[in-house]
């Protein structure tokens, strides 16, 4: 058995002319909590409404357990989902709510039929298309004839099989389960009889009988708190009841992957976090696998082993709740998780950056030198310290009282606005300084800029690495001497992906992101990372010649360093 | 406080009075005139003295005015019979239309909300079109099928037709239903292990109950009085009670069994009447507890 329980492939899914999800890639480990996190619209619930079987996916398959399961029926998944508004069935009571998939006795039995109907349609196919050959003889045709009924026939017995293996077992298990009560003593022999009886009666049909699914229920109901409220009716009971019988429902089916479809967000503040926690304990408790979609940042972070974070039907971020909320990849990663301050900054060197006049440290290496970065900052990381020990000087503009905390706003001299979480009191007006530690400062690469430090070479073009040299500016551009460092910039929508013959230099897509309107093309050449933006399809792993208009290139002889310490 | 003394106490409860004794006195009327010996339409007859026999004789072969006109035609109807025909024709066409509307109303529902609506419209058509025009129309299209496959009017147009103009209201009263419930409802059920058939009937259906058998109770009762589109549709020799009655009259005299039979009519359904407003009223108060 492979770690990996779900395998999401090359998923695509369009609604009409709308493309909700594009080409779409993830993997579910076993027991992991799975938390898919994006704003209302970006695909997460027709995501979990595939992996359920509710749609199917444009392009793309999905693995459960190893095998594609694209067309199999929703009732025959081992899955089970938690719908937002819990769903349940308003004319049963509570315990037949929780009983409503036991009695679906059938499950089993289709499975048994399915998985061997499976392994045999291949086969079956092929026979049937010949029989449609209307070239073949008459004689091959009663072969293949011959050889269709054998095929059904073997399929039957097989059936039989596997169906009798099926109810031996559940009938030893029954004598055991038996014996083991008559061991215990709780109840008379002759109960116990009248309830072994019962029992086979029903396994002989692969059903299960009022006490098994009696058991079944009463431990779900057990683990959800609401033993006692077995009889009520569902429309009498509270939103967090409800939700909680919802889960019940599922999980009394023992899936192996339940769904949560924002099951949460009806309901108040308060109760949301204790069933928060709850989740989490059961499915620590439960082993089972769990995937939640919320659009609340919050939950995301407090319930899960891994945040998906998505956005228009693309990933935008994998990562544990600690990595997405320390370092996000994008701004919009950094804007979606949790409250930011988002800056321009450039990098003068590696593990600094500068920002609003002031030069801090980092723990960034590896950006260019002089590369235009967004820098992010989170409200609780800024620290108020007295005007002369702080980086960043600036006076308090408002604040407001939060129970646990004051948001400070701090407006520095450049007119740059701080909010601020302390749990100490300012006065309005206080002249303050600002620091920051370097591990909480996080640096993102800034879209649609291109930033290479290079080089003038000896015919008057620029190199930005070994083997690409640029011709640069303009008719009116300075002549630089040769050897002068410079910084090289080009805009992503400049860089222009064509054949590789017509082209200056080549590189290989690495990666390709969504825009709003646009793809940004990431493209490996060298050691360098070229972003073209195009809003051509293009795919990761082609080579692509790479060709951009000389005016397009500007250059801009190095500050040395010295002179901004 | 003035405005409450506006209409005084006394005044309101003459008024009310006046417009309870307006809306009872025919049925009392008839069910004193039900109980009584004379013959006569025009008296109360209460010195006559009292019976049961036109209760008895709404199961006997009565056939009223039309009794003369049966010496010469065969097979003229009896009360009897057109009581057995009206029973028949609304018992089927309102378990079919109840059928067939649920269904309508679960497929309307299932299309976007664009669609719907012009299928809602559809759909209340027959509804606000008078019965005169309903009734006209079904027997154009009953006239040309008779042309064509020799199809006779009689039972079969009177059912087809009633179904026709119950399906409507069935429909009308389980989608709001069906709008209720969750929308997940159905996937919750093929989550849990049902097939799509299993869905409907096991999650779906059970859901909407109440709406089905609101409809069901509307289609009864729009098929038990019909006069208009049966008198269009029944052809000659076919009888409810409504047109039983109506032939009767035109032909001048009406047996007192067909009080008898209004007043049956009456009785269960204020029955019926009371005990939904007791079981309302007992689910309400077990809510409470």
């Amino acid at each position: 058995m492979s770690e990996k329980l779900v395998v999401l492939e090359n998923i695509c899914k369009s609604f009409g002319d709308q493309e909700v999800l594009h080409d779409f890639n993830l993997y579910i480990d076993r027991n992991e909590f799975v938390t898919l996190l994006g704003p209302s619209g970006c695909g997460k619930t027709t995501l979990l409404r595939m992996i359920a079987g509710f749609e199917q996916p444009t392009s793309g398959k999905i693995y459960f357990d190893g095998q594609v399961i694209n067309d199999l029926e929703p009732n025959r998944r081992p899955i089970n989902t938690v719908f937002q508004r819990y769903a349940l069935f308003p004319h049963l009571n509570v315990y037949d709510n929780v009983a409503f998939g036991l009695k679906n006795y059938k499950v089993t039995r289709d499975n048994i039929k399915h998985n061997i109907v499976k392994d045999y349609s291949k086969e079956l196919e092929e026979l049937k298309a010949q029989l449609k050959d209307k070239s073949l003889s008459p004689e091959v045709k009663e072969e293949v004839k011959n050889n269709i009924k054998k095929l059904t026939e073997e399929i039957k017995t097989k059936y039989e099989e596997e169906f009798n293996a099926e109810v031996e077992r559940r009938l030893a298990n029954i004598e055991k389960e038996y014996n083991e009560e008559l061991q215990k003593g709780e109840l008379d022999e002759r109960t116990l009889l009248k309830i072994k009886n019962e029992k086979e009666k029903c396994a002989k049909k692969l059903k299960l009988s009022k006490y098994e699914i009696d058991k079944e229920v009463m431990y779900a109901l057990k683990l959800v708190h609401l033993e006692e409220y077995k009889d009520r009716k569902v429309d009498t009971l509270s939103g967090g009841q409800m939700q909680r019988i919802a889960m019940a429902r599922a999980i009394v089916m023992k899936p192996k992957l339940l769904l949560l479809d924002e099951p949460l967000a009806a309901l108040d503040r308060k109760l949301r976090q204790d069933l928060q926690y709850e989740l989490k304990e059961m499915q620590k408790k439960l082993g089972i696998t769990f995937v939640f979609v919320t659009h609340d940042q919050e939950e995301a972070l407090t319930m899960s082993d891994t945040i998906v974070v998505m956005n228009e039907g693309r990933i935008l971020q994998i990562g544990t709740p600690e990595m997405i909320y320390n370092e996000p990849r994008t701004r919009f990663v950094a804007n979606f998780i949790g409250e930011s301050i988002i800056l321009d900054g450039v990098v003068p060197s590696d593990n600094t950056v500068k920002f609003d006049g002031a030069t801090f440290k980092t723990t960034y290496k590896g950006f260019s030198k002089n590369e235009e970065v967004d820098v992010v900052l989170r409200p609780e990381d800024l620290l108020i310290v007295p005007q002369s020990e702080g980086k960043l000087k600036g006076k308090i503009d408002s604040k407001i009282f939060k129970g646990e905390e004051y948001e400070i706003n701090v407006i520095t001299a450049s007119g740059q606005e701080y909010s601020i979480h302390t749990t100490k009191d300012y006065e309005l007006g206080t002249e303050v300084g600002l620091t920051i530690d370097p591990e909480n400062i996080t640096l993102m690469k800034k879209p649609g800029v291109n930033t290479f430090s290079g080089a003038i070479n000896a015919d008057g073009n620029v190199e930005i690495a070994e083997d690409i040299a640029l011709e640069y500016g303009d008719e009116e551009k300075e002549e630089l001497e040769e050897g002068t460092e410079v910084v090289v910039r080009i805009n992503t929508a400049d860089v222009l992906l064509d054949d590789i013959e017509e082209s200056d230099f080549t590189g290989v897509i690495k990666d390709i992101k969504k825009r709003d309107l646009y793809y940004d093309v990431y493209l490996k050449v060298g050691n360098l990372t070229i972003v073209s933006s195009t809003t051509k399809v293009h795919h990761v792993g082609e080579e692509t010649g790479i060709w951009i208009k000389k005016e397009k290139v500007f250059v801009k002889v190095e500050e040395s360093e010295e002179e901004d310490e | 406080m003035m405005k409450k003394n506006i209409i005084p106490t006394l005044s309101k409860v003459l008024i009310l009075a006046l417009a309870f004794t307006l809306i009872y006195i025919p049925v009392v009327v008839i069910l004193i005139m039900s109980f009584t010996k004379s013959y006569s339409l025009s008296t109360l007859g209460l010195e006559s003295g009292g019976t049961l026999k036109w209760y008895g004789s709404l199961f006997g072969n009565n056939y009223g005015a039309l009794d003369i006109a049966k010496k010469y035609v065969s097979n003229i109807a009896s009360l009897k019979t057109a009581i057995v025909n009206t029973f028949a024709v609304t018992i089927i066409s309102t378990i079919v239309s109840t059928i067939l509307g649920t269904f309508f109303a679960i497929g309307i529902h299932s299309f976007s909300k664009k669609i719907r609506t012009s299928l809602m419209v559809l759909n209340n058509m027959p509804v606000i079109m008078p019965d005169i025009v309903t009734g006209f129309l079904l027997l154009l299209i009953f006239v040309l099928f008779e042309s064509i496959f020799g199809f006779k009017r009689g039972f079969n147009t009177v059912l087809i037709a009633h179904i026709f103009f119950s399906i409507p209201y069935v429909v009308l009263s389980v989608l709001p239903r069906l709008n209720q419930i969750d929308e997940n409802t159905y996937e919750a059920a093929r989550d849990l292990g049902c097939s799509r058939f299993e869905a409907v009937f096991k999650a779906i259906i059970p859901s909407i109950m109440t709406g089905i058998v609101a409809g069901a109770m509307f289609a009864f009762t729009m098929s038990i009085d019909d006069f208009v589109i049966s008198m269009f549709v029944s052809g000659q020799k076919f009888y409810n009670v409504s047109t039983w009655i109506d032939s009767s009259l035109r032909r001048g005299f009406i047996p007192k069994s067909v009080y008898a039979y209004n007043i049956i009519i009456f009785a269960i359904a204020s029955i019926v009447v009371v005990l939904t407003r007791i079981s309302s009223i007992r689910k309400n108060k077990g809510a409470l507890v």
